[in-house]
Order: structure tokens, then sequence, then C-alpha cells
């Protein structure tokens, strides 16, 4: 079965995914409510530069963030200044890496189902008193439900494929931070494919019931609305 | 009082709203679609802001230079045309949030809620999600739901639009019953003659960007001068009381300020008021007390004005007691009977065009 280094690299393959998902959350509700209501001329802008990481190599994202992360870099400085260690291969800087990288797949689901908010049943509840924040537990959380939803497990999803950037700035340290797709392929290099095997299978089975969640949690909401 | 005073630029011309209106009965803002009838109920809600707006209810203002009341802030009720339930809840849980935020608590309630929910009879349907409602269903949910939370004024903004006509015709009687009922006024938005004629007490008439105030509904119906009143269009409306039932005839006499009249019969106690709407076609002119007729409703009266459409038909508004009657007759039976103003005539109405 799992090797002590493959339990280590699925744990932490599984931390980086978590926190990665959280941290992307808390910055991308508020975020992602400005852009569906901001009538901000340069909004596309914004939209632009969140939709980049969709289509840019990891490597180059990799590489920039490496720039960025290290000792000289301007986040690797103010991190030191501040007296929390350096960045490049550490578990921090893989949490801001996977957070940029999955940035649009968070971002977009809320995005959306922030925009399809009608305003007629908030002006109903309004007039039947009900208070900003009332309304945005009564009307508003069940109305993007599907979208958080959609958001976060697109987002922990998207994270445990990382291979790219982790690669660029965080190598391939066990604990720290290598995570299973760098453990598979430093398996296949060595060619441990029965270890490579088992890792893959874990993360196909993994990314499948994640995808079932998303498309289940669709169906049920398509249904309910129609 | 109810006082909207507010100035809206829009295309070409500015609209300029300066109302007062009695926190009493139904007025209905009466327009076509674009008047800006709906602005005006919005910007009563606070759901539009207007800069400049003056809005204020019973002595609270709502929105002045220096105050801007928000909607839930402010304890009125909305319906909007289309019924914007929240499909998310059921019937039962859109009524329990309603309720949930309602202040009744705190004074008596002006709203007795249970009979409401009898008459629109929503007991059925409480389990049933929104989704899975036809539309007079929903707009009866709605319409309940407005009123649990106890407003202390309810705004209607075309509730009968969305609905088909056959559906129409009995949803009017849900609400003239219920308008009749309740004790908090209601501003009503419409734009069709029939709602205005049957539920309102007052009208405020929006039309090219221009507000003119009836204070009676009867009134602008009967104004002969006004382009609304086209012939086949044109009716009257009388109120009055309920004085007697005749249970084998199935008919209920009224007394009006026109007169008494039988119409079919209607499900009110004595002394209840109940209003009728006539439609100018349905009434006939003699000029004798008839005999052996079976004209049910023969009313004295006196024609006041004429107005004739050029096609055939003319106008006639005739005084009657205190109140006006709309008769539309041919113009050959005009010239043949030498009607004139001032004349006295006979209208004749047929009991069962009245119900």
């Amino acid at each position: 079965m799992f090797s002590d280094d493959d339990l280590t690299a699925l744990w932490l393959t599984l931390k980086l995914a978590s926190i990665s998902t959280l941290v992307l959350m808390l910055v991308c509700l508020p975020f992602a409510y400005w852009l569906a209501n901001t009538k901000w001329r340069f909004k596309f802008i914004v939209e632009a530069l969140v939709a980049m990481p969709l289509v840019l190599p990891p490597t180059v994202l990799g590489f920039y963030l490496l720039l960025l992360l290290s000792p000289n870099g301007v986040l690797g400085q103010s991190s030191s200044a501040l007296g929390l260690g350096t960045l490049a291969f550490s578990f921090s800087g893989l949490v801001i890496g996977s957070c940029i990288y999955s940035l649009p797949f968070v971002m977009q689901p809320l995005q959306n189902a922030f925009a399809h908010i009608q305003s007629r049943p908030l002006e109903v509840a309004a007039s039947l008193g009900a208070t900003p924040f009332e309304r945005f537990i009564s009307i508003v959380l069940p109305a993007i439900k599907p979208g958080v939803i959609s958001a976060a497990v697109l987002g922990f999803a998207h994270t445990l494929g990382e291979f790219g950037v982790v690669l660029m700035i965080g190598g391939n340290i066990p604990g720290e931070t290598q995570v299973v797709s760098i453990a598979i392929y430093d398996h296949v290099e060595t060619l441990q494919y029965q270890q490579a095997h088992l890792l893959s299978g874990a993360l196909l089975l993994l990314s499948f019931l994640l995808l079932l969640t998303v498309y289940a949690s669709n169906r049920k909401f398509t249904v309910g609305r129609s | 009082m109810i006082e909207i005073c507010f100035q809206r630029a829009f295309s070409h011309k500015t609209f300029d709203v300066d109302l007062s209106l009695p926190e009493t009965g139904v007025t209905t803002l009466f327009g076509a679609s674009g008047s800006g009838k709906t602005t005006i109920l919005r910007v009563l809600a606070g759901l539009d802001r207007v800069p400049g707006a003056k809005v204020a209810f019973n002595q609270q203002v709502w929105q002045s230079d220096d105050k801007f009341v928000p909607t839930h802030l402010r304890n009125l009720g909305v319906v909007f045309q289309q019924p914007s339930l929240f499909s998310h809840m059921s019937v039962k849980k859109n009524i329990e949030y309603a309720l949930s935020l309602s202040c009744a608590s705190t004074k008596s309630p002006k709203i007795d809620i249970a009979p409401l929910i009898e008459n629109f009879e929503l007991k059925p349907l409480y389990q049933r999600m929104p989704d899975d409602l036809s539309g007079g269903e929903q707009q009866r949910v709605a319409i309940v739901r407005a009123l649990v939370a106890q407003p202390d004024i309810l705004l209607m903004d075309e509730p009968l639009a969305s609905l088909d006509s056959a559906l129409k015709n009995q949803f009017i009687v849900y609400m003239q019953d219920l308008l009749e009922q309740l004790s908090i006024p209601v501003i009503y938005v419409t734009h069709s003659l029939g709602e205005l004629a049957q539920l309102s007490d007052r009208v405020v008439l929006t039309q090219s960007q221009k507000i003119d105030s009836y204070q009676q509904t009867s009134a602008l119906l009967t104004d002969l001068n006004h382009d609304l009143n086209q012939t086949e269009q044109a009716r009257s409306r009388l109120t009055g009381q309920v004085i007697q039932h005749d249970e084998d005839m199935y008919l209920t006499l009224l007394r009006t300020a026109a007169g008494d009249f039988w119409v079919q019969k209607v499900n009110k106690d004595l002394g209840d008021k109940q209003s009728i709407v006539i439609l100018a076609k349905d009434i006939s002119l003699v000029l004798h007390k008839p005999v052996g007729t079976s004209i049910l409703n023969v009313i004295p009266s006196q024609i006041h004005e004429v107005k004739s459409d050029g096609a055939g038909k003319v106008l006639v508004k005739l005084k009657a007691g205190e109140d006006a009657l709309l008769a539309q007759i041919t113009r050959k039976s005009f010239m043949s009977m030498k009607l004139e103003t001032g004349q006295v005539v006979y209208a004749q109405i047929k009991g069962a065009a009245l119900s």
C-alpha cells in the first residue's frame, strides 16, 4: 500500500487544497460580489486578469511567482521583514501560488451566481421589512448556494492537480512542498509504477467524486428552478 | 395624508409629480404603460431613489433633502405584477417568512390573517413550491404574504395584468371583497378601465407625463369630455347599500344615490356597501314610464350632457338622483326621440346585466 512518504504527500496535498480553497472563498466572495455589481467601466481589465491563470502555462506563472517570492522579490522581502521567513520553497509559498493558480475556478462561478440574483425577490423581502443582513441570509445565500458549492469544489479539485507551479516555486521537499502530483512524477522517474498507480488512482477517484458533487448539486438546482 | 413630490427627466420632458392623497380607501394610478405610474409607486416604496423627492406618510417623513428611509423601515406591503414568490420556499414558508418579519406583536393587528388565508384558499397550497403553482395561485399567495406583515399601506402594481382574462374576472371579485374590508389605504396601479371602475375610490390619471386627480372614480368615468370614455368602453359606477334580498328570485336590492337597483344576488349582509358598474351599452332610454316590461330597473333621470362619437352612436350622460349614469344609444334613436339636454327620460337596465 501507500508508503509513508506517499501518505505525507497525500496529506500535504489535501491540506494545501483545503487551505487554498478557504482563503480563496474568503477573498472571492466579496470580490465576486463587487465584480457582479459594479458599473465601473474598466471592470473588464480585472476580469481578464482573473482569467489569466486559465490560459497561462503553469511554468510561466510559476516563474514570475518564484521571482516575487524569492528573498529579493517583493513578497519575499515583505515576508522576511515581517519575520515570517522565506516564501520560496515553503508551504506558505505554495498556498500563495495555488490561490493565484485556482483563482478563476473560484471567482467565475461566484461571479455568475451573484450576477444571476434577481432584484425582485430582494425588493419583496425589503418591502416585508427584511433588513439588508436578513435579505442576504434568507434570499442571497440560498440563491448563490449552487455557485458556492461549484466554486469551492472546483477550487479544491483544481488545486489537487496542480503540478507546474508547485515544481517551479516549491520544488520537491517531502513534508513541506512535495504534493501528490510531484510524488507521482518522482515514482515514474524512478520506475516505481506500482506506487505511481496507487497515487494516480487515488487522485483520479477523488477528482471524479468531487466533480460528481458539482454536477449533482447543479442538477438539483436546475430541476428545482424550472 | 400621503404626500409624494418629485421631478424626473424623461427623454424630452420632465415628469412633475405633486400628489397629496388621503390615507383611506383605494387610490388608483391610472394611465398607459410608460406614463410614470409605476415610478410613483416605486418612489413611494423607496425602491427607486429619485434625488430631490419628498415623500411623507402620516406625518412620517420617508424622504426629504436630508433623509431617506429605506424600504424595509417603511411599514408597507407591495404586490408586483409578477407574483415574485421566493422560489426556494414553500407557500407556507413564504407566508411564515412575512409573519416572522411582521411587527404585529407590538401593536394590535389591523389585518385579520386567518379569514384572509381562508378567503384566498391558501391552505390547500401550503406544502407546494411556487414553481408548481399557476399564475393566479401565485398571485393569491403574494397578496396574502404582503398583508400578513401588517403594513400601514398596501401598494399594488398591476396585480392582475399577468393573469389570463378568464382568471382576471374571477380575481376581481376576490380583490373587491379584500379592498372593501381593508382598513389601510391602497395605492393600485393599473391600465385597465375594468379594474379602475370596479376597484377604486379615487383616481390619479397619469397621461403623457401629466397628472390629473379625481376625487371620485365615478366622476372620471362619467366625464364625457375625457378621451378615456370612448363609447364602447364607457361605463358608470354606483355605490349603494344592500337593503333587501329576494332569495327565491336570486336578486338583491341596492339603494344608491341614483335610485334603487335590482341586481343578481350578492353575498352580503343587509346594510353592507356594494358597488355596481354599468356599461353604457347596457342602458336604454324611454320617454314614458313603461308598463309590462321585462326590464327590472327603470330609473327616472334627466339628460345632462350629450356627446356624439361621429360613428352613429351617442353617449348620453344622465343625472339620476344625486348620481350620474352613462347611456349609449344610436344616433338614429336619439334623433327620432327628439332628445335634448334637460329632458326627463327613463333609463332601463336589465337586472341580469348587473352582477
